[in-house]
């Protein structure tokens, strides 16, 4: 079983580790789409006037940011079919993600809005703009090149936290390799590949990272500071 | 439409305090159309708490504030519907301090802005508008320029012409010469003097500049600790106050 050559060897589990790469980005997207989606609407949420709307946002962030994400896969895998709800693997995975990340979002959103100079929203009202409008159309626009580097990182993290749903039967990268590492043995050459596909996967992000940072601030503040 | 006897602007025992700190005691004064008032005193005499809170960006703690007859906050009343707060802004504008242009808009996108979002003007005339105001405070040629490339002076020059945009009937200027260079400060006032003797908008002024604050004004209003401490005629106040603590103001200002 093991007296295949490197070359060999790598070919002959190079579709199940693809394949496992191929799940693991599934995976990581789905989860970004609904952290965003979760942790705008839970950022914008916790900075409502009104307590009572604040306090289950507070409560969810602090739930999930305080506790251990494996123990969150594993608590949503086993404990949502007893309460009846019955999700796939793939999605509960992918839930607890969006949960777990979208924690984190939520407080990226929240403090970029809170960095936009107070003095924009007074300038808003003194157009007698609605709250909407100002909204929308003068604090968010200046508050969302704050968010992205920081959202960038969480990105990088996410893909690299897809590793943990493979305690769910997930056959993602780190499962698949797993798998092959007790077929074949050899753990040391299979988690090297391993190792070596998370890394390609990572750097697009990194390199968007680094585009970010280099026009940090916005086009309009950046256009200045190039010439 | 509203008759020679309804204020622009009324303030009726008007309280403002931040805990146990009062900030503007009872009171009470109002603005006629087409009026130009200063008001001066040293710092924390309430000067910029009465302009903020006539564009509602603070709300009193008692007493009632009108425009033009009708409610713009009571402190005491019922809460007032946001529809009927913005109905009674829409006839007021202001400058700040700190100019406030959104940074990611051009000059001509900053005026554009508001008559677009609020009241529905079509972009091709909003334009047109917002390059004929620009044009009015010089700065024709700088439509496209984003905030950060312009001067202090420029920028203040299009917050002018954004508030114009709407149309205000009061104008509230918050020392909007206060966080410029010396060297820039008259470009902008010569804006406004241009704007006090082409229109007819009443201006409620607070401002450092005791040069500016007499030559704008029909009516001078003193202001210490919260209270309104004397008002007249920008002469009277200015060469001849009826207080000892005015008197004692402007010889500090001068000094």
């Amino acid at each position: 079983m093991n007296d295949y050559s490197l070359t060999e060897f790598l070919m002959r589990i190079a579709p199940a580790l693809g394949r496992g790469a191929l799940v693991s980005i599934e995976v990581a997207l789905v989860s970004a789409v609904g952290a965003l989606l979760i942790g705008f609407v839970t950022g914008l949420a916790r900075l409502s006037p009104h307590w009572y709307v604040r306090l289950p946002f507070v409560a969810y962030v602090e739930l999930f940011r305080s506790t251990s994400s494996l123990v969150q896969i594993f608590y949503f895998f086993y404990v949502l079919p007893l309460v009846g709800i019955r999700l796939d693997a793939f999605l509960t995975g992918a839930l607890v993600l969006s949960l777990n990340f979208g924690a984190y979002v939520s407080e990226v959103v929240r403090s970029a809005v809170q960095s936009v100079n107070p003095g924009q929203w007074q300038a808003g009202v003194a157009l007698n703009m609605e709250r909407a409008q100002i909204f929308r159309r003068i604090i968010l626009p200046q508050a969302f090149p704050v968010m992205l580097p920081a959202l960038g990182n969480y990105a990088l993290e996410l893909l690299k936290a897809t590793s943990l749903v493979s305690l769910i039967t997930i056959t993602e990268l780190t499962f698949a390799g797993s798998q092959l590492v007790q077929f074949y043995g050899r753990p040391t050459t299979i988690y090297l590949a391993v190792f070596t596909i998370y890394l390609v996967m990572a750097l697009p992000l990194v390199a968007l990272n680094h585009h970010i940072e280099r026009r940090a601030g916005g086009v309009w503040q950046g256009k200045v500071r190039h010439k | 439409m509203n008759n020679q006897s309804t204020p622009a602007a009324e303030f009726v025992d008007v309280t403002k305090s931040y805990g146990t700190l009062e900030v503007l005691q009872n009171l009470s004064f109002s603005i006629a159309p087409a009026e130009r008032v200063s008001l001066i005193g040293p710092s924390g005499s309430g000067k910029t708490t009465i302009l903020r809170m006539l564009m509602t960006l603070e709300q009193p703690t008692s007493g009632d504030i009108r425009v033009f007859g009708k409610p713009l906050s009571s402190g005491t009343g019922p809460r007032l519907r946001e529809q009927d707060v913005r109905a009674a802004r829409a006839h007021i504008g202001m400058v700040f301090q700190q100019f406030n242009l959104f940074p990611h808009m051009s000059a001509i996108g900053n005026v554009m802005e508001a008559p677009m979002q609020v009241l529905g003007m079509a972009k091709d005339d909003a334009r047109a508008m917002a390059q004929a105001l620009l044009d009015r405070v010089g700065l024709g040629a700088k439509a496209d320029s984003y905030p950060s490339q312009l001067s202090g002076g420029q920028q203040q020059r299009v917050a002018i012409a954004r508030a114009l945009a709407m149309k205000p009937q009061i104008m509230l200027l918050d020392e909007i010469t206060s966080a410029l260079d010396p060297e820039l400060i008259g470009e902008v006032l010569d804006v406004v003097h241009s704007l006090a003797s082409e229109t007819r908008m009443a201006m409620l002024v607070v401002t450092h500049e005791m040069g500016f604050a007499r030559d704008i004004a029909d009516r001078v209003i003193f202001m210490e600790k919260g209270r309104i401490v004397e008002e007249g005629l920008p002469d009277q106040v200015f060469e001849d106050p009826a207080s000892e603590r005015t008197r004692s103001f402007l010889r500090s200002v001068r000094r």
